[in-house]
């Protein structure tokens, strides 16, 4: 009898110290697999500006004259190297769209610049390329919900607090930025 | 096109496409819980007959006439009233004691044949994972993509950024019946077959949900749990269609067998056996079937609502679905021992035929339930777009008649020789022979030589019976080569190998791929281990018994 009582007790302290280790990995696990989902947004959006100074190049040899939509495209790219976190970036980006689309709006002008060989090539490349960020950030933000969700609800909440588990920013445009957006695009 | 209502479909209550998601998944959890239940008394059953005729055939039992020259021995004095007491006495004690070893025989007997059934279950299993991706590609009559199908294939690497998973390579069947499928055991060997026809019909968005579904499909496994719920019902068909193959050949060998003991437990042995009887013969084949069925829809169901999670756009998916279902999804040449794989099906019409035979064993469900749980995501398709959709993809069915295309025929259509047919467009292999080796004119090593293959260089090998083996080299030269020479087999199509082109890409990919001398993968190894231990426990058990007599 004595065996039992000593033996219930210790069976629920392995029982409760292995369902712990588990949790704790399977949150480091998503942790890790979320920052690896944000490193794929990074490259796209990296390789997405390394297309741009190619674009710019190409246009401003027809519009001459378009001084403005340059250099706000230039200005964007710029931002978006040196923004910091989801929300910047994502910011950065909806602002770089926002100049692209300027740019490109620019370029139907010139309908010469649309026999260019690279000049059309360049423009399917950015589309695909604005394509591939979409489904990256699809990626990085279904992981960040799981994240969130594991460390937001009950046991792992208790973790999270303990070994502070910060949940992460959704890759999303604020509503003030697109705003912010839509009224330049007014103007243009 | 009947069936499809609009109207009906229009009139759904939104649904959270997360709640279809984890609702499909405790759904299939269920139906493989039941598929392995199923095994339970299949198995017992089975084992039960097999003891209960060894202990009928070879069970000791009393002698009679020994027990009563022994008591007309020993009581030579006393009247037959104390003959026949004490005859029926020794005779229930010898009985009772040999029972005994009897009920053990028979225990082990059932033991010995229920690891014998599970190394059944273990081998079809593994020759089910062994068939390689590049057979049923061929079945299939699919070739690798090329610069024609480029968009498709970056919008296929597009969407594997979206599900974090590796660009599956791109294959196209050339027919235009529009139709895809998926396959490959893991993602990171995973390939996507789209037909000629879905490239035409289709556009952009619906498309990208049709191949959405199929990532869907790779990321959810569904392969490898296609794998293993094909080997369960394999398993549990076996008796039936190995009966059902001896009765059409007419050799009744295992059902006329007559031991010289047969007859003496005639009538027990049948009211005993008659429930495992009909389980095995006439419940099993067909609960394993329906089982098989139920878990492909709901695997269906559930690519669907991950497409339409990962594409965040529904309606290109139902556009899809309505387009195929106008065309219909029919292949005259599709092999049904791959019709599950599709994406519609590929075997019954586009559409539910709504009889129950049709609705129980179908391995997608019906077209317009599919379109109608995408209406409940809350994208509010209107109903015109899928009335539009049908029209379009009937009118492409009506101009664009499905071609015959140059697909093997002859496949065999039985579930049986789809494990153990040869592959009939040969399999690519890799030269080991540090040396290389040698190509003859005739399967003789005297015959002339008509080439010369260096290592590491590309044959396509057919299997033949004896000490040859019948080659194709990459330059297109037929020949025999020594069953000895060392092959490595390669994730390759027969197509890939002859096009220059296609083969360096194919190259490449392998070079990327770190390969193993022997070609034997670890899980492989496992596994034969595992067959080897079970092969071992049933004869140590067998030899304990015999010997310990």
């Amino acid at each position: 009898m004595i065996s039992f009582v000593v033996l219930i007790p210790i069976a629920l302290l392995v029982f409760c110290a292995f369902f712990t280790i588990s949790l704790y990995n399977r949150l480091v696990t998503s942790r890790n697999r979320t920052r690896e989902a944000w490193s794929g947004i990074d490259v796209q959006l990296k390789r997405r500006s390394s297309l741009i100074p190619n674009l710019v190049e190409t246009v401003r040899g027809y519009a001459t004259h378009e001084h403005e939509v340059f250099a706000e495209v230039t200005r964007a790219r710029g931002a978006l190297a040196t923004a910091a976190g989801p929300l910047a970036a994502a910011a950065a980006d909806q602002t770089l769209t926002a100049a692209l689309g300027r740019l490109m709006a620019v370029a139907e002008n010139y309908p010469q610049l649309q026999a260019v060989q690279s000049f059309v090539q360049l423009q399917t490349e950015l589309a695909d390329t604005e394509e591939k960020v979409a489904y990256a950030r699809q990626f990085y933000n279904v992981n960040a919900m799981d994240y969130n969700t594991r460390i937001q609800t009950f046991p792992g909440n208790q973790l999270a607090s303990w070994f502070r588990f910060e949940p992460f920013t959704y890759f999303a445009a604020e509503e003030s930025a697109t705003r912010d957006v839509q009224v330049s695009f007014a103007r243009a | 096109m009947q069936g499809l209502d609009p109207q009906a479909i229009a009139a759904t209550r939104p649904v959270l496409v997360y709640n279809r998601v984890s609702q499909n998944r405790r759904k299939t959890v269920l139906l493989v819980a039941l598929a392995l239940l199923s095994i339970v008394p299949f198995v017992v059953g089975i084992s039960y007959v097999f003891g209960q005729v060894v202990v009928s055939q070879f069970g000791s039992r009393p002698d009679y006439y020994d027990i009563q020259w022994e008591v007309y021995k020993n009581y030579p004095d006393s009247g037959p009233e104390h003959w026949h007491r004490e005859i029926r006495r020794r005779y229930l004690a010898e009985k009772e004691r040999l029972d005994a070893g009897n009920r053990e025989l028979r225990m082990t007997v059932m033991g010995v044949t229920s690891t014998a059934l599970m190394v059944v279950l273990g081998l079809l299993f593994w020759a089910i994972t062994s068939s390689p991706t590049a057979k049923l590609l061929a079945l299939a009559g699919a070739r690798p993509a090329g610069e024609r199908e480029a968009p498709v294939k970056r919008m296929l690497e597009n969407l594997a950024i979206g599900a974090g998973l590796p660009p599956p390579r791109l294959y196209v069947i050339g027919t235009l019946v529009p139709n895809a499928f998926a396959a490959g055991l893991t993602p990171r060997n995973s390939v996507v077959a789209v037909t000629d026809g879905l490239l035409k019909l289709l556009d952009h968005r619906e498309l990208e949900g049709v191949l959405a579904h199929e990532m869907s499909h790779i990321g959810n496994h569904d392969t490898r749990l296609n794998t293993v719920v094909a080997a369960i019902v394999l398993f549990l068909r076996l008796p039936y269609l190995m009966r059902k193959k001896a009765i059409e050949n007419n050799q009744n060998v295992l059902m006329d067998w007559k031991g010289p003991e047969y007859y003496r437990d005639r009538l027990y042995i049948r009211l005993a056996f008659w429930p495992v009887y009909v389980y095995v013969f006439f419940v099993a084949p067909v609960l394993a079937v329906v089982i098989r069925a139920a878990i492909s829809r709901s695997r269906e169901y559930l690519a669907d609502a991950d497409a339409a999670l990962l594409t965040r756009y529904p309606e290109g998916l139902i556009r899809a679905l309505a387009k195929i279902a106008g065309a219909g999804s029919v292949d005259a040449l599709a092999n049904p021992v791959i019709s599950h794989l599709y994406f519609a099906d590929a075997l019954a019409p586009g559409l539910s035929l709504g009889v129950l035979r049709g609705r129980l064993l179908a391995t997608h469900p019906p077209i317009e339930h599919r379109i109608q749980r995408l209406m409940e995501f809350g994208g509010p398709a209107p109903v015109s777009v899928v009335e539009n959709a049908v029209k379009a993809g009937r009118e492409f069915g009506s101009t664009q008649p499905p071609a015959p295309t140059d697909v093997i025929h002859n496949i065999s259509r039985d579930e049986l020789s789809s494990l153990t047919a040869g592959n009939p467009t040969g399999r690519v292999c890799r030269i080991l022979n540090s040396e290389g080796t040698t190509v003859y004119d005739r399967a003789d090593a005297r015959s002339r030589v008509v080439a010369r293959i260096p290592v590491g260089a590309f044959v396509l090998v057919f299997d033949d019976p004896g000490r040859f083996r019948s080659v194709i080299t990459v330059n297109q030269t037929f020949g025999y080569i020594p069953d000895s020479v060392k092959l490595q087999r390669v994730d390759m199509l027969p197509a890939e190998l002859h096009d220059p082109a296609a083969r360096q890409r194919a190259e490449l990919e392998l070079a990327a791929k770190p390969t193993s001398p022997q070609a034997i993968t670890r899980k492989q190894i496992v596994i034969a281990a595992g067959f080897g231990i079970a092969v071992f426990a049933g004869i140590l058990l067998l030899l304990s018994q015999f010997v310990g007599k």
